[in-house]
């Protein structure tokens, strides 16, 4: 891709090692520095006539090959490698690494323009991709140089070397230009930024660091959510596809929802939640409960109490009860989540009964659920040691979830009277019949899904 | 009435209210600073001499007292072990006094700190929830074991009312306690990938809840707390500081540098609180005390911009 770069300019005087470290630069710097995309794109449109001045004829050509394809799929992925073959010196590349981090800044700012087509041609292209890998490395590297490259006047010594290579920037400010222009009045940019606002705020919840100003008396962060919104519909409606059955038989009230717990990360807790809130709006706010080993791990925890997750323990399921809550547990606790990809759909022991003795309790119901899909969006590929980190293990999955399809299936409510003889045998009964018709509906859902995928083939 | 440790934060927060409730006659005050002003009798007391019991038990049967406020603790830690002969040794002679001299009420000051932040607190700390407080920190284990001695002080005097305040982190201009210290730098440490839940109760409410206690018919323990919790980034931002997240592991090995070079007596396991949340549920003292702060937990915490 670097090559790409270089071959865009036929001007080129001296190998300046700049341009090669840019992609690289880019790539490393981490997503959630990329700040207020608003504030960046205006940035670099402001810097555009200062260069526009100073550049030389080949400036509008190289925005004009740049414009042809922009308008299709993947705007500057074509012309490139083609020119690279054309003119690249074959010694670039194994320079490439070396001056990789040399300036981290411009590629950190260019980043943040970078996004918003990235993001819209993400939308276009495949609406199953995760927006977080989506954006093509090659348009943020243009930018990169563009950026970098229009930086001298600034007097800032690490670009000098980048003078010469003004009127290929000037190509490269063009295109993104044009870019930025025909992505600015569509509303996938808005809600491009959007999604990056919500990523870098839930990034921030994550460290700690984050706001935090109205939060409820769980630490659960509405605004936080409020932010999320548009990702979260995406997750739900396109990328996981999430189908629910049988909401209906969701009791009004206070219930405890029991599920399946699986894969690496513990996403089936916030997405069994939001299915409750989008197919029952009639009910009062799902809350998830969480094991002590997630809840208090290092920014995890942290995210999943401000996205509302409650740390599990009998106080906190009896007031969420209280206050006629949908309860969610996942009796298998960590064991459902740190079992490995090949135990999948397998349930684990159902802890000591605890949703039980709090049915028992309270005569709330007891709702059987089985999710279908969590354990292949982030399935456990390993487990390496997180003892530096405080945890138990470090999971080892895919970078981003799976775009595969979810399906979450409610059972019929139980009822639970206080039994005459003894509590215990009792207590062991009903969470065996909770576990096995959450077994029978996993292996009716698996069932379902083959022969799903069967037909489609 | 009387009131013992009227020149700490909370006693300088409840005297004026005192002095101007229309209903209170005289008030008793019991310190080792001097003090005067409209209706107050100050007897000159150092709870930390061994005559101190007589005293008390002389200024306390001088006139009958309807209700004695019990507000003599440290809001530092001090070296050596003048804080537990204040508070602990302190609290006996004053409970043993209030005994003899049969006083109306008891109103005696806690924290809900005390509660400790630990991982198996649950998300609303009600009263009933044993005091753990923080391992080899004195300054939080004295206190407990104040609240323990008023535990048995009720048991053995069933007829006089006893109530124990559990005031959430004290903020506003004028006072001074852990809490409005950590908060008042201009960059405060914090635990990188953790932000726990925080109260604070605004220094106006903690007086609100004292002068509400002179006549309310409540006992036992309540959680005196602002409405509201906050991140505890949330809460450094909106005193006016800057967050400094450090990683667990150096936070830690910092604190114990600190105290193995004599510049600091901190237990290394106060990061507990910067670690986990610790929220009391203010419900029962809206219920019992009819106690409605007028400060919501945001108030407070910007109260700290008046500083300085």
């Amino acid at each position: 891709m670097a090559k790409g770069v270089l071959g865009n300019d036929p001007f080129r005087r001296s190998a300046a090692p700049r341009p090669e470290a840019s992609p690289v630069a880019a790539q490393t710097v981490p997503e959630s520095k990329a700040a207020p995309v608003k504030e960046a794109a205006a940035k670099a449109t402001s810097t555009q006539p200062r260069s526009a001045k100073s550049g030389r004829g080949s400036a509008p050509r190289a925005a004009a090959t740049g414009k042809v394809p922009s308008t299709r799929r993947a705007p500057v992925k074509k012309p490139a490698p083609k020119q690279a073959k054309a003119s690249a010196p074959p010694a670039a590349p194994t320079t490439k690494k070396k001056p990789a981090r040399k300036q981290p800044e411009p590629a950190s700012r260019a980043e943040a323009p970078s996004e918003a087509p990235a993001e819209r041609d993400l939308r276009r292209a495949s609406p199953f991709e995760p927006p977080v890998t989506g954006v093509p490395s090659l348009s943020r590297e243009v930018l990169a140089d563009g950026v970098a490259a229009n930086d001298p006047p600034d007097a800032e010594p690490t670009y000098s070397a980048a003078v010469p290579l003004g009127s290929r920037a000037v190509g490269a400010l063009a295109l993104v230009r044009d870019l930025l222009l025909q992505t600015l009045d569509r509303p996938g940019l808005k809600r491009a930024t959007e999604v990056a606002e919500g990523l870098l705020l839930a990034l921030r919840a994550g460290l700690g660091v984050g706001g935090g100003l109205a939060l409820d008396p769980y630490g659960k962060d509405p605004a936080l959510l409020t932010h999320l919104d548009p990702l979260l519909d995406f997750l739900y409606e396109r990328y996981w596809r999430v189908s629910v059955e049988n909401a209906a038989a969701l009791p009004a009230g206070p219930s405890i929802l029991v599920a399946n717990h699986a894969g690496a990360l513990p996403l089936d807790g916030p997405v069994l939640a939001l299915a409750v809130s989008r197919e029952r709006p009639d009910l009062q706010e799902a809350r998830w409960l969480v094991e002590d080993q997630v809840f208090h791990a290092p920014f995890w925890g942290a995210l999943l109490n401000r996205l509302g997750a409650v740390r599990a323990s009998p106080e906190n399921a009896l007031r969420l009860l209280d206050e006629r809550r949908p309860v969610l547990v996942f009796p298998e606790g960590v064991h459902g989540t740190s079992k490995g990809y090949r135990e999948r759909y397998r349930l684990k022991r159902f802890g000591r009964g605890g949703f039980v003795k709090l049915a028992l309790r309270t005569g709330a119901p007891i709702v059987p659920v089985a999710i279908v899909g969590a354990e292949e969006s982030t399935p456990m590929l390993a487990k390496l040691p997180g003892a530096a980190l405080g945890l138990p293990y470090l999971p080892l999955t895919t970078p981003i979830p799976l775009p595969v399809h979810w399906a979450i299936r409610f059972g019929a409510p139980i009822h639970v009277s206080p039994p005459d003889g003894d509590e215990l045998s009792f207590v062991q009964q009903l969470t065996e019949r909770t576990r096995s018709e959450i077994e029978t509906m996993l292996q009716s859902l698996l069932r379902e899904r083959s022969r799903f995928s069967q037909q489609r083939r | 009435m009387a009131l013992t440790g009227p020149s700490g934060d909370l006693g300088a927060l409840l005297l004026p209210k005192l002095q101007a409730d229309a209903s209170v006659e005289r008030i008793l005050t019991l310190g080792p600073r001097p003090l005067s002003g409209p209706k107050i009798d100050h007897r000159s007391l150092d709870l930390t001499r061994h005559d101190a019991e007589e005293e008390l038990a002389d200024a306390l049967g001088e006139h009958p007292v309807d209700v004695l406020y019990h507000l003599a603790f440290l809001n530092r830690r001090v070296r050596g072990s003048v804080a537990h002969e204040v508070e602990v040794i302190g609290t006996m002679r004053v409970l043993a006094a209030a005994g003899a001299a049969k006083v109306g009420r008891l109103v005696v000051s806690s924290l809900t700190a005390l509660y400790g932040a630990r991982p198996e607190l649950p998300a609303l700390v009600r009263e009933e929830q044993p005091l753990t407080g923080v391992p080899h920190s004195r300054y939080v284990q004295d206190k407990i074991e104040v609240e323990r001695q008023v535990h048995q002080f009720r048991e053995r005097h069933p007829e006089i009312p006893t109530l124990v305040l559990r005031f959430a982190p004290v903020l506003g201009p004028s006072v001074d306690n852990p809490a409005t210290r950590l908060l008042s730098r201009r960059l405060v440490p914090t635990l990188l990938g953790f932000n726990p839940l925080w109260q604070a109760i605004h220094e106006d409410d903690a007086a609100l809840a004292l002068h509400t206690a002179l006549r309310s018919d409540a006992t036992g323990e309540l959680n005196i707390v602002a409405a509201g919790v906050l991140a505890f980034s949330g809460l450094v931002h909106e005193a006016g500081g800057h967050a400094l997240p450090l990683p667990l592991r150096v936070a830690r090995a910092a604190m114990r540098t600190l105290n193995a070079a004599g510049a600091s007596t901190a237990p290394v396991n106060l990061l507990d609180y910067l670690r986990y949340s610790w929220v009391a549920d203010g419900a029962k003292a809206r219920r019992t005390l009819g106690f409605i702060p007028r400060h919501n937990v945001l108030d407070a915490a910007r109260s700290m911009r008046a500083r300085n």
